[in-house]
């Protein structure tokens, strides 16, 4: 997964986490992680896992003396099943925001154990608390993605800019409603309907799939993963639509020329978590207390844009590198933390706002083929 | 190719039933060492079990098999040493000439050198030396049969199993090899079963022929007592031509609407009229002559065909549509002529009234 | 009345073997999985049903899923049969070739296989630039994203499974029984319609089966270059299971779709099921009875008699693009393996190795590719051990149940994986065999099954038993036959088996996420892991090394064959 612009910037974050970690050894105020045996973490593979070896598995692995060993990432279906079965996929788990608070009500998961913290540690996690069941891994948002050269003079600002298909012409590309809250597009069709960001939830769907209504005609594809949303803009299948910010600059960073607006963004976030009945749960508590520490944050984001939990990590972070980041000061606030509450939530047809994005998603495709 | 002499086979009391359906009902015959014997019937007749049952493809619900008075009935197919010819002789497409000839003798361990040895002979048997690095498919119909016969006979098998091999021929090579396989037979005395719906086919090669129909053995003996003494009316249909004419009621026994003298038409062994019976009488045992000769049965000629050294003539007598074998001599038939027709003396028989075959 | 139990335990040794397995590895799941359905908030109920009845969308979305599999297997039917024709009737000598590119699609990725048809089918795709550079349009057409590029998606992956068990019939009809039709005065139409179009039901029927049960359970191409209308019942299903794991609503829905396509295959079993009524001669009873259905067949026979001298070219012309329509995706994979772009473009701004050797330093790649390689082929041989006598007992058995074990070997096609594996991953936890290799090698068995069984009972039942009769008279025992006779006239019927099965475990992602563990990790799992967020052109790779092997082997094969039709050649002058 090496590529010419991004080996630099491997290079440079692994001298950097060699400087960090030799600066840090005298500083005796980190809790000892040390101990025996292996973990097994889950792995994201790609860029993703390059960052995630180099900004925590090597550097864990030589401090601690645990083995890591890196598991390829499961859906949360596949998760939930290996955890129910008492065999669960990893000892490390990491779980979409979305999904986390059905792992949390069916007790799915070992507490967090903040013993093995460092004091301040806790407290940076200012955007998304860590949470006695979980600790959030990394933040992304679900930005407007365009592509720079047309519409280099005048770009969409908003999601209201995305519909409006007369001042911007071009094909669009959003996420299927089958992605659910992941894809975030009931928010989106909402924003660009003109709902104000405080009132958006709860979702009024009708609202939202009316929305969705106006727009089809000028989408090209319902983009159903997120590799698809940043190549149909590659490709030039589309040049208007959503898409991760992390892999819109891993796109960029690879030559491609696409925009992005982090006006109206939806903030997500995916959390670690340990599964009951893991065999090496001691090991996965140090794992996941050695990733909340400020500088493996800060390398983890020098290699892909994915906005640190802990915000002490700014601190390590230049500030160039830092802008790009979607929990950078200056757009943080731009932006609308997703309500996974919300999403999770029992409405009054006695379902939860995942199931009804998907029921409603499923009626709405077959009543207007 | 040195065959060793053929061994008899007894069959005794063999029955089999696929579901509702009887295909074998006790059937029990014996073929002599190096006799050939067809098996002749008409499709359904159960000759086909019988030949699978002996190749050991099909086992028999009851009953017994002997081949060289041992009994063979546990003993698996490929241990049986039967030859056999299939219908559509069942090369091997994927193989040479050559190479389905040396399958049996692979099989049995024998040595290289031997075994083209035997091959060469057994090509040379059927007359198709050079054949041997032929494919399959590169021959023509005539050219596998002899290959699938000398295929069967290469490894000298006691029994020689030919399941219709006749069919897939056209009639003049089918009376070639037909030639062909009774000089073969008596080369090798090997014992030979040919499994035929084709009446003439088992006349003319068979020592002895068994008819059977719907399961069950109807007579078996040499093709002249089949033709000169069938055993019963399906058998005096099957075998050759006949007329079927019905008796008439009461004494004195006549054929019913004609005028004819009936004892003296009877073979001396033939059973005597009862009402209801039938008379049979074959076409080549009846003469058509001029209208003019007494003693004869007025007819009306209705259709002609021309065979040759014979006519068959179509007549209509008393009502009674009757096939004659004409004699031709400088006359010919003509539909619509009026005849007399004369019946030999001593070639008819009675029969009870045959059911609807 | 020995012989009779001697048959029968006979019978029940071949069916022996692949009851058991199924029993373990399918039944035993799927039990737990019905279970699964009936078990709401710790309680027995019914809920998860009365829940789906209670939502007309679902009806919708069964019908459209049976609806798209139908027409899908028309397609592979219109498209299929007419090539396999020309390939077995024509094209002998190039048949082993022809078959393998054929079977080509199956080698690559889902995912860079239907990038590969945007490639070709988008707006700025190769398709539309060509049309307009020709001046034949001015604005592209919409050639995917809709239901064209779904269907076409669709029937690329699945025509090699209509098309090869056609092929492996059309070439055991005997050459001499069309010229004998011929020579009883029939035209060339009315030949192919009385003769040839009957003999090959067989094959057409089995690769129907095949095309239409795997059409049920597709998915992700729909997603990928379909319209959001084409939305399958199993992305219902998955999305039941991943997103919401809500088992007991997937597992019912599973249900009832097992159960319809069950009473559709029962009621249609004596057209799709390939097994002949009655024992010895039973050959062309049923043929018989289609050919007489054929009466269209009939009424355009005299039409086609005097089109027939055109029908060559036009096979030839069908035969061209055909596999062009195969290949040009692979065309376009292979030129992206080579690309020198650090991402996915088309064509390739130039050409270099970088993706391979991004490929051979990738431990976790060449690691996850020998045990996919592996794990695939010890499953398919064993499919192809434990299949072969249970076809055989089926094929030649005449007892009672024969089609219902048919339906049970067949039904794991039926099934939606994501079910299979659920089912799976819950038996083995429980019999401590979990992230086990082993546990691929039951779960890709169960998988490989359907392929072997539909494929060799129609092989069989179109084989001219004589020929191991012929062997046996011969003096050669039960396992001489079948090796000297019977597996060599069936090569190309057990080497499509093989080929299938082997490419159901080696293709397979959904139950591998199941069953994955830090001992166990498939190829397909390493691609999804990086493809879920980048699709690279190091995936174009895994597709072109495939498709080079298959090259390799063919080559090689070609070469011994040339070289033994030469040693014949001076044999015999």
């Amino acid at each position: 997964m090496s590529k010419h612009l991004n080996r630099r910037r491997l290079l440079a974050a692994t001298v950097l986490g060699g400087a960090t970690t030799m600066l840090s050894r005298p500083s005796l105020a980190q809790n000892s992680l040390r101990g025996t045996g292996s973990v097994i973490v889950h792995f994201g593979g790609g860029t993703m896992g390059d960052a995630q070896r180099i900004a925590y598995s090597e550097p864990f692995e030589r401090e601690t003396g645990i083995r890591v060993i890196h598991q390829a990432g499961v859906t949360a279906g596949v998760q939930r099943a290996a955890i129910l079965a008492g065999a669960p996929k990893h000892d490390v788990a990491n779980i979409s925001g979305g999904s986390m608070a059905a792992f949390e009500q069916d007790n799915l998961l070992l507490p967090i154990d903040y013993g093995f913290w460092n004091e301040r540690d806790r407290a940076g996690y200012d955007i998304v608390p860590a949470a006695r069941l979980y600790v959030p891994a990394m933040l992304y948002s679900m930005v407007i993605a365009f592509d720079a050269q047309r519409y280099a003079n005048r770009s969409p600002q908003s999601w209201a800019d995305v519909w409006n298909a007369r001042d911007f012409p071009g094909r669009r590309t959003l996420a299927a409603g089958a992605n659910a809250a992941d894809g975030a597009s009931y928010e989106i069709a909402l924003l660009a309907d003109g709902v104000k960001p405080e009132d958006l939830y709860p979702i009024d769907w009708e609202r939202a799939l009316r929305s969705l209504d106006r727009i089809r005609p000028e989408v090209t594809k319902w983009w159903a993963n997120g590799a698809e949303s940043v190549q149909l803009q590659v490709d030039r299948q589309a040049t208007i639509g959503s898409a991760w910010n992390g892999r819109i600059d891993g796109a960029n960073d690879q030559g491609a020329r696409i925009g992005k607006n982090w006006n109206q963004g939806i903030l997500q976030w995916a959390g670690w978590a340990i599964p009951r009945g893991v065999a090496n749960a001691e090991n996965a508590q140090k794992y996941i207390a050695f990733m909340s520490r400020p500088e493996p944050q800060a390398r983890f984001s020098e290699i892909i844009t994915y906005g640190p939990t802990n915000s002490l990590a700014f601190n390590h972070i230049p500030a160039d590198r830092a802008a790009l980041l979607p929990t950078a000061p200056a757009v943080k606030d731009l932006q609308i933390v997703q309500n996974y509450t919300f999403w999770n939530a029992v409405d009054s047809t006695g379902q939860t706002g995942l199931r009804r994005a998907i029921s409603e998603w499923e009626r709405w495709v077959a009543s207007r083929r | 190719m040195v065959q060793g002499a053929g061994q008899s086979v007894e069959i005794q009391g063999l029955s089999k039933r696929f579901g509702d359906v009887v295909a074998l009902d006790r059937v029990s015959l014996t073929v002599r060492p190096g006799e050939f014997m067809a098996l002749l019937g008409p499709s359904g007749s159960g000759k086909t079990t019988i030949l699978m049952a002996v190749a050991g493809f099909e086992q028999a619900d009851t009953g017994a098999i002997r081949i060289g008075g041992r009994a063979i009935d546990r003993l698996p197919p490929h241990k049986r040493d039967i030859g056999v010819v299939f219908q559509r002789y069942a090369l091997f497409p994927h193989m040479t000439v050559a190479e389905n000839l040396a399958y049996s003798l692979r099989r049995r361990g024998i040595a290289a050198a031997e075994t083209a040895r035997r091959v060469e002979e057994a090509l040379a048997l059927v007359k198709m030396e050079g054949y041997g690095a032929r494919g399959v498919d590169q021959l023509s119909g005539g050219q596998q049969q002899r290959v699938a016969i000398a295929r069967a006979l290469i490894f000298r098998p006691a029994v020689l199993l030919m399941d219709e091999p006749m069919s897939a021929l056209d009639k003049k090579l089918r009376e070639h090899m037909q030639m062909e396989l009774r000089l073969l037979h008596r080369e090798l005395g090997a014992t030979i079963i040919l499994v035929t719906h084709d009446q003439e086919e088992a006349l003319s090669m068979a020592d002895r022929v068994a008819l059977l129909h719907e399961g069950r053995l109807r007579q078996m003996g040499t093709p002249a007592e089949l033709y000169r003494a069938p055993a019963d009316a399906f058998v005096a249909g099957f075998i050759g031509r006949n007329n079927f004419l019905p008796i008439e009621a009461g004494p004195p026994l006549r054929l019913r609407g004609c005028d004819g003298d009936l004892v003296g038409v009877l073979a001396e062994d033939s059973a005597a009229p009862r009402p209801g019976d039938v008379l049979a009488i074959r076409p080549e045992h009846m003469a058509l002559l001029p209208p003019e000769v007494p003693g004869g049965e007025p007819c009306r000629v209705l259709e002609t065909a021309f065979g040759g050294a014979r006519q068959t003539v179509l007549v209509e007598a008393a009502h009674h549509r009757i096939t004659v074998e004409a004699a031709v001599s400088d006359h010919l038939w003509q539909p619509g002529q009026a005849a007399s027709l004369h019946f030999n003396p001593r070639t008819g028989r009675i029969f009870p009234a045959p059911g609807p075959q | 009345m020995t012989v009779a139990t001697r048959t029968d335990h006979g019978r029940a040794a071949m069916l022996l073997p692949v009851l058991l397995l199924l029993a373990l590895g399918y039944l035993g799941p799927l039990g737990m999985v019905a279970w699964t359905s009936l078990r709401r908030a710790g309680q027995t109920s019914l809920a998860a049903y009365a829940e789906i009845l209670a939502q007309p969308v679902f009806l919708d979305i069964f019908l459209r899923t049976l609806t798209t599999a139908g027409i899908v297997t028309l397609f592979c039917t219109a498209i299929g049969y007419p090539f396999a024709y020309l390939v077995a009737t024509r094209a002998r000598s190039w048949a082993g070739l022809v078959m393998a590119l054929v079977a080509m699609p199956y080698l690559t990725s889902i995912l860079i296989r239907s990038y590969a048809w945007v490639a070709i089918l988008g707006g700025g795709g190769l398709v539309n630039r060509a049309l307009m550079a020709l001046g034949l349009i001015e604005d592209p057409l919409r050639l995917v994203f809709n239901s064209f590029g779904s269907y076409v998606g669709m029937v690329q992956v699945l025509l090699p499974m209509m098309v090869l068990p056609l092929y492996a019939a059309m070439r055991r009809i005997d050459p001499t029984l069309l010229r004998a039709g011929a020579s009883l005065g029939g035209g060339p139409a009315s030949v192919f319609a009385t003769v040839f179009l009957p003999l090959s039901m067989p094959g057409l029927a089995a690769g129907a089966a095949l095309v239409f049960l795997s059409a049920l359970g597709f998915y992700i191409t729909p997603a990928l270059l379909g319209a959001p209308g084409d939305y399958m019942l199993a992305q219902a299903i998955e999305v039941r299971v991943t997103t919401l794991a809500e088992f007991d609503v997937a597992a019912a829905l599973s249900w009832m779709l097992f159960a319809m396509v069950a009473m559709l295959l029962l009621f249609l079993r004596r057209w799709i099921v390939p097994l002949g009524e009655e024992q010895p001669t039973a050959r062309p009873s049923r043929v018989r009875a289609v050919a007489s259905t054929a009466a269209i067949a009939r009424l355009v026979q005299r039409a086609g008699d005097r089109l027939a001298p055109l029908a060559g070219p036009l096979l030839w012309i069908h035969g061209m693009l055909v596999l062009t329509f195969l290949l040009a995706p692979m065309v376009v994979v292979v030129l992206i393996a080579f690309s020198s772009a650090p991402y996915l473009t088309f064509p390739p701004p130039s050409y270099s190795w970088r993706w391979f050797v991004a490929f051979f330093r990738d431990t976790n790649w060449l690691q996850a590719g020998w045990f996919s390689l592996w794990v695939s082929t010890a499953a398919a041989v064993t499919t192809l051990a434990i299949g072969t006598p249970f076809a055989f007992a089926l094929a030649r058995g005449c007892f009672a149940g024969r089609r219902l074990l048919w339906l049970l070997a067949v039904s794991p096609m039926i099934l939606p994986h994501i079910v299979i594996g659920l089912g799976l991953f819950f038996t083995f936890v429980a019999l401590g065999l979990n992230g086990h290799p082993v546990s691929f090698w039951i779960a890709y068995v169960v998988t490989g099954l359907p392929y072997v069984v539909i494929v060799l009972v129609a092989a069989l039942g179109r084989f001219d038993r004589d020929m191991e009769r012929a062997a046996t008279s011969l003096g050669a025992a039960p396992l001489t036959v079948f090796r000297t006779v019977t597996l060599p006239l069936l090569a190309a019927s057990f080497a499509t088996a093989f080929l299938f099965a082997f490419l159901s475990g080696f293709d397979d992602l959904i139950i591998g996420l199941f069953l994955s563990s830090p001992r166990g990790t498939t190829l397909a799992i390493r691609m999804w892991e990086d493809i879920r967020l980048e699709i690279s052109p190091k995936t174009a790779v895994v597709g072109a090394l495939q498709l080079a092997v298959l090259l390799v082997v063919l080559g090689a094969r070609g070469l011994s064959g040339w070289v033994g039709q030469l040693r014949r050649q001076r044999t015999s002058s």
